[in-house]
C-alpha cells in the first residue's frame, strides 16, 4: 500500500545573526541554513494496518506525513502510494485518501458543518448514494447528530475534531493520515476518536498512518511502532517488544498519614519523595516488597500503598534518551 | 461545474451570517458615494466646462462604483484564503482533487459575486430615489446595458485573476498587510479607483492602453454612463478577452511552480 524508500527533505531556513548590523546586511544579503528534515527514511506499510508515527517535537513525522499526503516535494528518494506518486500526480492521488490535521481546519468557520459537508460531496464528486451511507455511518459512530446543524465556530475543540475527521471520510478514502489527531482534547473526546478509529480500520479496512505525541492512543489502537528522531527511522517493530524491554521496573508508591519534613530511607532506591508520598523502585521478581513496606511503616506511618508498572510516557522517553534525539 | 455553484451558495450563506456587517457596508459605500459626488460637483461649479467627464456621466460612474465596490476591486482581498497562506491551512487545500489556482479562482468570484448580491441593490435603490443632479439614472438604451453587462462580467473575472497575483505575492513575503496595501494602491491608482481615469494626464492613459488594471474597473462604469460607446467598447471588450488569457495562464504557471517549492511548518 504505502512504499516508501530513502525518502529525504531538506529545508532551507534563514538566518540572521543578532544586532542591527547583521539585520542591515541581511537587507541585501541572506544568509541561509540548511536543515535537513528527513534522512533517508523507509517505510512499508501494507493495506488495513494501522502505524503509530512518534517522534519528537521537530523530529519529521509532519514532514512525513506531508510528503505521503501530496504537498510538500520531497529532496530525494522515493515514495509510492496506492500506485501513485503522491506529489507527482497529486489531483488524482488525493482522491483515495483522507488527511485530518489536529492544528487545522479544513471546515468552514461561519457556516453550518453539514454545508461544509456539502460542499466536500461536491469537491470529491461523491455520490449520492456512497454520500448518504457514509454520513449516516460517520453521524452515527461520531456522535453527530447534534452537531452538524451547528457552525463550526460555536463548537467546542473535541466537537471540533469529531466533525473534522467526518468531514476526511465522507470520500471513502483508502488511506487516512491523522497528524496529531488528539491533540489538545480531553479524556472523554480522546476516547471517542479512538474508539472510532479502531471501529473504522476494522469495519471498512482503512490504512491508517497516525502521529501522536500520547502513547496511549498508540497503545490502544496498534501495536506497529515507528519511531523517528532527527529524520532518521530507529525503530520500526511491535510496541510490545519495546514495553518488556524497557518496562521490566516495578514501583511502589506509598501515601503517609502526615506531612514528613523530613526523610531519611537510604538503604532504598527512592525514585521520588513528596511531602505526603514516596515512590521506591523495587526489584523485577518484587522479593523485596514486604521489606520495603515494613522497613517504611516502621519509620513513618503508610496510609495507603499501591504497585506501578512503568509509564508509557517514562517508556518512550527512556527510549528517546537511548536514541539520544532529545 | 457544480462544485463551483457550491462554492458560490457557501459565500452566499457564510455572507448571510453577517447582516450588520453587510449594512455597514452599505451605509459606508453610500456616503463615500454621496460625498466623491459632492466633490466633483463643486469641482464643476468652478471650472470652465471643458471636462472630459459629464457630471451626469460623473454621478453615474460613483454611484455604480459603490454599488459595485466588491466587484471592482482587485485589492478586496479574502482572508480565509489569505490566512490559509500565511497558517500553513492551505495544507488541506492541497489534499483536494482540484486545482489550487482554479479553486480559488472559484472561490474568490464566488465571494465577490455574493458579497455584490448582498450589498448593492440598496445602494441601487436609494441612488434611484435621489433628488435632481444626484439621480442614479438607467443607461440610455438597452444596448448600452446589455454591452454594460459584458464588459462588467469580463471585469469581473480580470479582477480575480489580478488578485490571484495578490495571493501569489503572499507565498513569497507571507505578510498579507503590507502586500494588500502595495498591491491596493497600485491597483486602485493604475484602474481608475482613485481619480476617474478619464482625469488623469495623458501620459498615463498611454500607459494604461498596455495595462490590463483600467479593464477591470473604469472601462464598464464608462460604458453604463455613456462616457465611451461604439467601437471603443469592442475593441475594450477584446482587449478583456486577450487579458482574460494572459493573466490566466500566467498565473496558473506561477502558481504551479510555486506550489513545488511551498514549506508547511508545524503541525
Amino acid at each position: 500500500m504505502i512504499k516508501i524508500t530513502n525518502l529525504s527533505k531538506t529545508f532551507k531556513v534563514f538566518k540572521r545573526g543578532k544586532g542591527i548590523r547583521r539585520a542591515f546586511v541581511s537587507l541585501f544579503k541572506r544568509e541561509y541554513t540548511r536543515v535537513e528534515a528527513l534522512r533517508g527514511i523507509d517505510l512499508n506499510v501494507n493495506a488495513g494496518e494501522i502505524v503509530g508515527y512518534i517522534g519528537p517535537n521537530g523530529a519529521g513525522k509532519s514532514t512525513t506525513i506531508k510528503i505521503m499526503a501530496g504537498i510538500l516535494h520531497p529532496s530525494g528518494g522515493e515514495c509510492v502510494i496506492n500506485g501513485h506518486v503522491p506529489y507527482l500526480n497529486r489531483q488524482e492521488y488525493v482522491k483515495d485518501i483522507g488527511v485530518v490535521f489536529g492544528q487545522r481546519t479544513q471546515l468552514w468557520w461561519d457556516v453550518p458543518i453539514i454545508d461544509s459537508f456539502e460542499l466536500l460531496k461536491d469537491i470529491y464528486k461523491i455520490d449520492d448514494k456512497t454520500y448518504e451511507d457514509n454520513l449516516a455511518y460517520l453521524t452515527e459512530k461520531l456522535n453527530l447528530s447534534e452537531l452538524i446543524e451547528t457552525p463550526l465556530r460555536q463548537l467546542s475543540l473535541g466537537q471540533r475534531m469529531r466533525c473534522e475527521i467526518a468531514g476526511a471520510l465522507l470520500h471513502s478514502p483508502k488511506i487516512l493520515f491523522l497528524d496529531e489527531p488528539t491533540i489538545g482534547l480531553d479524556a472523554v473526546s480522546k476516547l471517542a476518536v479512538r474508539d472510532f478509529i479502531k471501529k473504522l480500520n476494522k469495519d471498512k479496512k482503512v490504512t491508517v498512518i497516525l502521529t501522536t505525541h500520547d502513547m496511549n492512543d498508540i497503545d490502544y489502537l496498534t501495536n506497529r511502532l515507528v519511531l523517528i528522531g532527527k529524520g532518521k527511522i530507529l525503530y520500526d517493530g511491535s510496541l510490545s517488544y519495546i514495553k518488556k524491554k524497557y518496562a521490566s521496573d516495578k514501583y511502589l508508591v506509598m501515601n503517609l498519614a502526615k506531612m514528613e519534613s523530613k526523610i531519611e530511607l537510604n538503604d532504598l532506591d527512592l525514585v521520588e519523595v513528596s511531602d505526603y508520598t514516596i515512590k521506591v523502585r523495587l526489584k523485577s521478581d518484587l522479593s523485596d516488597l514486604e521489606s520495603t513496606i515494613k522497613l517504611v511503616n516502621s519509620k513513618y506511618k503508610v496510609s495507603d500503598f499501591s504497585i506501578k508498572d512503568t509509564s508509557l510516557e517514562e517508556i518512550i522517553s527512556s527510549l528517546y534518551r537511548e536514541y539520544e534525539i532529545i | 461545474m457544480r462544485k463551483y455553484f457550491t462554492f458560490f451558495k457557501m459565500r452566499l450563506l457564510a455572507g448571510f451570517q453577517y447582516r450588520s456587517a453587510a449594512w455597514a457596508g452599505v451605509g459606508t459605500q453610500f456616503f463615500w458615494g454621496l460625498m466623491y459626488i459632492m466633490i466633483f460637483m463643486a469641482f464643476y461649479r468652478s471650472s470652465d466646462g471643458n471636462s472630459p467627464m459629464s457630471l451626469t456621466e460623473i454621478v453615474q460612474y460613483f454611484w455604480l462604483q459603490q454599488a459595485l465596490f466588491a466587484f471592482l476591486f482587485a485589492f478586496n482581498h479574502d482572508a480565509k484564503i489569505a490566512k490559509s497562506i500565511i497558517s500553513g491551512d492551505l495544507a488541506y487545500e492541497l489534499v483536494k482533487p482540484l486545482s489550487l489556482y482554479k479553486m480559488w479562482f472559484a472561490s474568490i468570484f464566488s465571494s465577490k459575486l455574493a458579497a455584490t448580491i448582498l450589498r448593492s441593490w440598496p445602494i441601487l435603490l436609494i441612488s434611484f430615489l435621489m433628488p435632481g443632479t444626484y439621480r442614479f439614472v438607467l443607461p440610455s438604451s438597452f444596448g448600452v446595458f446589455g454591452l454594460f453587462l459584458v464588459t462588467l462580467s469580463f471585469a469581473l473575472i480580470i479582477n480575480v485573476l489580478l488578485g490571484m497575483f495578490m495571493y501569489y505575492l503572499m507565498f513569497i513575503t507571507l505578510e498579507i498587510k503590507s502586500t494588500v496595501t502595495i498591491f491596493a494602491n497600485f491597483s486602485s491608482f493604475l484602474s481608475g479607483g482613485l481619480i476617474p481615469l478619464a482625469f488623469m494626464p495623458l501620459f498615463i492613459t498611454k500607459l494604461n492602453y498596455f495595462l490590463p488594471f483600467r479593464l477591470g474597473y473604469d472601462v464598464p462604469l464608462r460604458v453604463y454612463s455613456g462616457n465611451i460607446a461604439g467601437s471603443e467598447v469592442l475593441i475594450s471588450i477584446g482587449l478583456q478577452v486577450i487579458w482574460i488569457i494572459i493573466l490566466f495562464s500566467l498565473g496558473n504557471l506561477l502558481f504551479s511552480k510555486r506550489l513545488k517549492k511551498i514549506v508547511v511548518q508545524g503541525g
